[in-house]
């Protein structure tokens, strides 16, 4: 935190304070009511009064996990974003290590590619990458998510990979190397210990991206294969939404993802701007 | 983000940086071993977890049906009943209209085996009979079978001669009205008194608005009521009620071998200025009502009249949830100038998919949910209007009465016969749901005022036209 | 980094020094990269390639039957609708108020929160949970709040004495609505992107200016634009591409309705392509949308490569 050089008392600070508490209960306020109503009861979350006191119940948790199975839902999304996880962080390692620390002739077009591959629509992408699943018939299994997963994410990883790589100081690798390690060995045991925070906010990126999604899990999710985003869907019927269980499933949704989130804060700015600001 | 504790190894130099660094690492290093333990972890558990939940008993189906009466009746009831008599499991997943549509068409284009059964809307039959994504079901029936099925109803599930769905339950659109209201003799007299007019269930479009239009506003017994409701959202909701005032003005949206858009015809546009001089007798937010919202109207009493399917009606006498048990009565939907009533007809059918690998377990189960007593068992859980001519003359269902009223639960039956023989289906062939898309932006943007009735016709014509002969 | 500033000035002033000394060949260094790159091309180039010969050809998937070759008639077909130019209308007005508003909005938040204060660190965490949450969620969740009935927001709005209001059946109230979900999600990317290269600035450099004079406008003006330019552009590129992508809030609230007020063009390719299941249609519009986009930040993403050049 700064603090006032000059020893003068700030005197717009208890304005400002004021405004930012506005500014998070704008921001926090609906996903408070969203937590709250998980707890009401139907006739309670539409009695028309904005009531933050009631008498809570587990009813819609207990519908979301015994009636609907929602948690299969989850097991899905977990185990579809962790593997896509992981195998974007292996194959982004093995193009981000070489392009920090072994230039080539060109290496910029390649780094130019990649970053142009994030500003493609996925609505774009979706459509022949279902054509594609299906002559392979890889439509509906957890591997069509996960390599839909570890295609968008690779980019992203391999850009912020590349920098949190090239902030290891170079003398250590050097010194490693001078002192006879080979180079596979100066990058398992020097280069990714010291980059690991690094890596856990990509990995942690990572996770959330394909947590979120929703667009390519509708589409290329089969009966058995349903994420937790997609399963959310299902309880808006024509004939009826369960809005008090959909706020719970919500809840379960974005829960993760905040505490991951918390857990790894440091560098979630220089994930989410791709660099920009360290 | 910067913060006071976190040292940046590049603004130190040297030996002190290299073993300040070696310090940095045996802490940094715990953290990647502890790191890819955690994820290997995850990824065993879950992939056990998940083999656990795959392992499957000998015969099970998947079937995907519309979260309606008939869709929950199936899972709820009729679907553990079956595991009971023949130990064949059958999931029963609910899912939108929408998105039974897409989940077909992406499903199906994948050769998904992934469900056996699914519920359709008996438009998608022509669309994906084309696809030849479905399994002829003419053995399923006997002849007696196919003699006792409405013939009606048999027709729409059929494609070229083939039965590709079963009928599960058939439903004309039907007037409603308040019976309460209607026969009430202080409400009669004020409505002779007002207009001049005698208060009875209206033959003709002109006196169904003139009733509306008198309710509209009004408050009976506490409660404040419109003129009518309807669904009339944008997407299928608009063009389905929109169908039945076409049909009843004598129109036809498209020519016989529906190459050509024929909405600016003079009883097309007759009854959609109908229509759209209606939309204003709604309750407010009308542009979004969808079939629960007519639903939840007619139940708390807050409409008049209503054009809805006619197995809508179990939910308005439905005693936990509804405030006007007994007192809505049917007849058919009034009629234009010149024209004979012809109510939009709709229907569900049950059908199995080509690559289903348990076609034959599967057509067993669609049998046996269509029997002629099962047809009677579902209308009387509330599922959905019968199929078979014999359920509606069966006493089970004619004779039964509501706790807490005079009215017999099924007072409809009688109106719904008539309304099926006089009333049309959706216009039959593939492309059709494409249609109804594009009517309906066409009918939003009349009802919204933002074009003409004859504008947005105009307009429709254009573009359906445009993909017709694409 | 306080070595944050030198490179900023580096990389606005010089240009890229041609190449560089050693410019060493592929060697044994750059096998990793092969299973990575193996991937990315195989769903980057592949895909696109059939995408365009999907968009060549007649392709209905409840069709099998007609598979004929079309050339460009599909391109035609949607270049010369109605509702193609409307939706790019739509997602060019959507982008565009989105993203100003969410920048204000941003840069107001992040100089309030450039100085310290008590409970900064709370309040800034709390501010990043919109943008957190996945998108499919925050769209059920306006439709909950802003429902006409039993929404918390008309609830609110009566209390204070505003009546109610519809937020999704009128076309101008829809699309407003939408815009103004967007710009709740997203201004904490913006905001946190703004106040961490805010903080990013020396401290002596503010110093000497508030020494020589300088009022808190000047000091905005002239210092913190230019340092802060280049996580603008990054961040500004972020929100334009993920404006024009925006599907989750839609699917869960207006489909694109009423009549056609949130049809964006991501909407519409959606439609087309799994609703009427023309994927032939689909995959024209999709490199119609794709050229657009390219053609939008073009710029901004040379800059971004060439300030990465520089890094090195």
């Amino acid at each position: 935190m700064r603090k006032n050089n000059s020893g003068k008392r700030d005197r717009t600070v208890w304005l400002r304070f004021v405004i930012a508490i506005f500014a998070v209960l704008f921001f926090v306020l609906p996903i408070f009511w969203m937590v709250l109503t998980g707890f009401k009861t139907g006739n309670q979350a539409f009695s028309n009064s904005a009531s933050i006191f009631f008498k809570p119940t587990l009813d819609n948790y207990r519908s979301l996990f015994v009636a609907s199975h929602y948690g299969s839902a989850l097991i899905t999304s977990i185990e579809v974003t962790s593997a896509a996880t992981i195998l974007a962080l292996l194959l982004a390692s093995g193009i981000a290590y070489p392009l920090a620390r072994f230039p080539f002739k060109g290496d910029h077009r390649l780094t130019a590619w990649m970053i142009s591959l994030r500003a493609v629509p996925p609505i774009v992408t979706i459509i022949p990458l279902f054509l594609i699943m299906r002559t392979i018939h890889l439509n509906g299994t957890l591997w069509a998510l996960i390599i839909a997963y570890t295609f968008m994410n690779l980019p992203l990883a391999v850009w912020l990979l590349k920098g949190f790589f090239r902030d290891v100081p170079r003398e250590i690798e050097e010194a490693a190397l001078v002192d006879g390690l080979g180079h596979i060995r100066v990058f398992f045991k020097i280069v990714l210990p010291l980059a690991a925070p690094g890596i856990a906010a990509t990995a942690v990126l990572s996770l959330m991206f394909s947590w979120n999604d929703f667009l390519f899990a509708n589409i290329l999710s089969g009966a058995n294969t349903r994420t937790a985003t997609v399963a959310l869907t299902e309880f808006v019927t024509p004939v009826g939404t369960a809005w008090t269980t959909i706020m719970a499933a919500g809840t379960v949704v974005v829960l993760p993802v905040w505490i991951a989130a918390l857990a790894a804060q440091k560098y979630l700015v220089r994930g989410l701007t791709m660099g920009s600001v360290k | 983000m910067k913060g006071p504790e976190m040292s940046h190894p590049n603004e130190m130099k040297g030996p002190e940086m290299v073993s300040r660094n070696k310090s940095v690492i045996k802490r940094r290093g715990a953290l990647v071993p502890v790191m890819s333990t955690a994820l290997a972890l995850i990824m065993v558990s879950t992939v056990g977890l998940s083999t656990q939940a795959k392992a499957a008993p000998k015969a099970t189906l998947n079937a995907i049906f519309l979260p309606a009466t008939w869709g929950t009746v199936v899972k709820d009831t009729l679907a553990p009943q079956y595991e009971k008599e023949t130990g064949v499991k059958v999931n029963v997943q609910l899912v939108g209209r929408d998105e039974i549509h897409q989940k077909m068409g992406t499903l199906f284009a994948a050769q998904d085996s992934s469900y056996d059964i699914f519920n359709l809307d008996y438009n998608w039959i022509p669309e994906f009979g084309r696809a030849q994504d479905l399994v002829p079901l003419d053995g399923v029936l006997s002849a007696a079978d196919k003699k006792d099925f409405l013939p009606g109803a048999l027709k729409l599930g059929t494609y070229k001669g083939q039965i590709l769905g079963v009928p599960q339950t058939i439903h004309p659109a039907l007037l409603w009205y308040r019976a309460d209201l209607y026969n009430d003799p202080a409400v009669k007299a004020q409505y002779k008194k007002d207009t001049g007019a005698t208060l009875a269930p209206p033959a003709t479009m002109d006196i169904w608005a003139q009733q509306a239009a008198w309710f509209n506003g009004k408050t009976f017994n506490g409660t404040k009521v419109y003129g009518w409701a309807a669904q009339a959202a944008k997407g299928y909701g608009n063009v389905h009620t929109w169908l039945s005032f076409c049909f009843s003005y004598g129109c036809q949206p498209l020519n016989a071998d529906f190459t050509k858009s024929t909405l600016s015809s003079p009883q097309s546009i007759a009854a959609t200025n109908m229509w759209a001089k209606m939309m204003k007798l709604m309750p407010p937010g009308a542009n979004d009502f969808t079939y629960d919202s007519v639903t939840q109207a007619a139940q708390q009493g807050t409409i008049a009249t209503a054009i809805q399917w006619s197995w809508g009606a179990f939910a308005v006498d439905d005693p936990k949830a509804s405030k006007t048990l007994g007192k809505w009565q049917f007849t058919q939907v009034p009629a234009g100038p010149d024209a004979k009533s012809s109510p939009h007809i709709a229907e569900w059918v049950i059908s199995v998919s080509k690559f289903s690998k348990n076609q034959a377990e599967s057509k067993k189960f669609v049998a046996w949910l269509e029997t002629k007593k099962n047809d009677v068992v579902q209308a009387n859980l509330g599922g959905g209007d019968p199929v078979r001519r014999s359920s509606y003359n069966n006493p089970t269902l004619t004779k039964q009465t509501l706790s807490g009223s005079t009215a017999l639960r099924y007072r409809r039956l009688p109106e719904v016969l008539k309304a099926i023989a006089s009333g049309q289906p959706r216009p039959l062939y593939p492309a059709e749901e494409k249609w109804e898309t594009m009517l309906s932006t066409e009918l939003s943007a009349i009802s919204l005022g933002a074009k003409s009735v004859t504008e947005g016709l105009a307009a429709a014509d254009t573009t359906i036209d445009a993909s017709l002969n694409g | 980094m306080s070595t944050h500033v030198p490179q900023l000035q580096l990389a606005e002033k010089t240009k890229v020094e041609g190449r560089r000394v050693s410019a060493p060949r592929f060697n044994r260094h750059h096998i990793p990269m092969g299973p990575g790159i193996a991937i990315l091309l195989a769903l980057s180039i592949y895909p696109t390639i059939y995408s365009l010969f999907v968009a060549f050809h007649r392709f209905n998937l409840t069709d099998p039957a007609d598979r004929k070759f079309v050339g460009f008639k599909n391109f035609k077909t949607i270049l010369m609708s109605a509702p193609f130019w409307h939706s790019l209308r739509v997602t060019l007005v959507f982008m565009i108020l989105a993203v100003a508003i969410e920048f204000v909005l941003a840069f107001a938040l992040a100089l309030v929160f450039f100085r310290p204060m008590p409970l900064h660190r709370t309040m800034r965490t709390l501010i990043l949970i919109p943008m957190l949450s996945a998108p499919i969620v925050i769209g059920l969740l306006g439709r909950f709040i802003f429902d006409a009935q039993f929404g918390i927001v008309n609830t609110l709005l009566q209390n204070l004495g505003l009546g109610r209001h519809t937020f999704f059946d009128r076309p101008g109230a829809a699309f407003y609505t939408m815009v103004g979900m967007d710009i709740w999600q997203w201004t904490p990317f913006l905001f946190l992107i703004l106040l961490a290269a805010m903080q990013g600035i020396p401290e002596d450099l503010l110093d000497a200016a508030k020494l020589d004079g300088a009022n808190r406008f000047k000091i905005v003006r002239h210092i913190f634009v230019p340092l802060l330019l280049y996580p603008i552009l990054v961040g500004l590129t972020l929100r334009v591409i993920d404006a024009i992508r925006v599907y989750d809030i839609i699917y869960a609230t207006t489909r694109g309705g009423p009549i056609d007020a949130t049809s964006t063009m991501s909407w519409n390719i959606y439609d087309m392509g799994f609703k009427n299941f023309d994927v032939d249609y689909s995959s024209a519009y999709s490199w119609l949308l794709l050229i657009i986009v390219l053609i939008l930040i073009n710029r901004f993403l040379k800059r971004i490569v060439a300030h990465d050049r520089n890094q090195s």
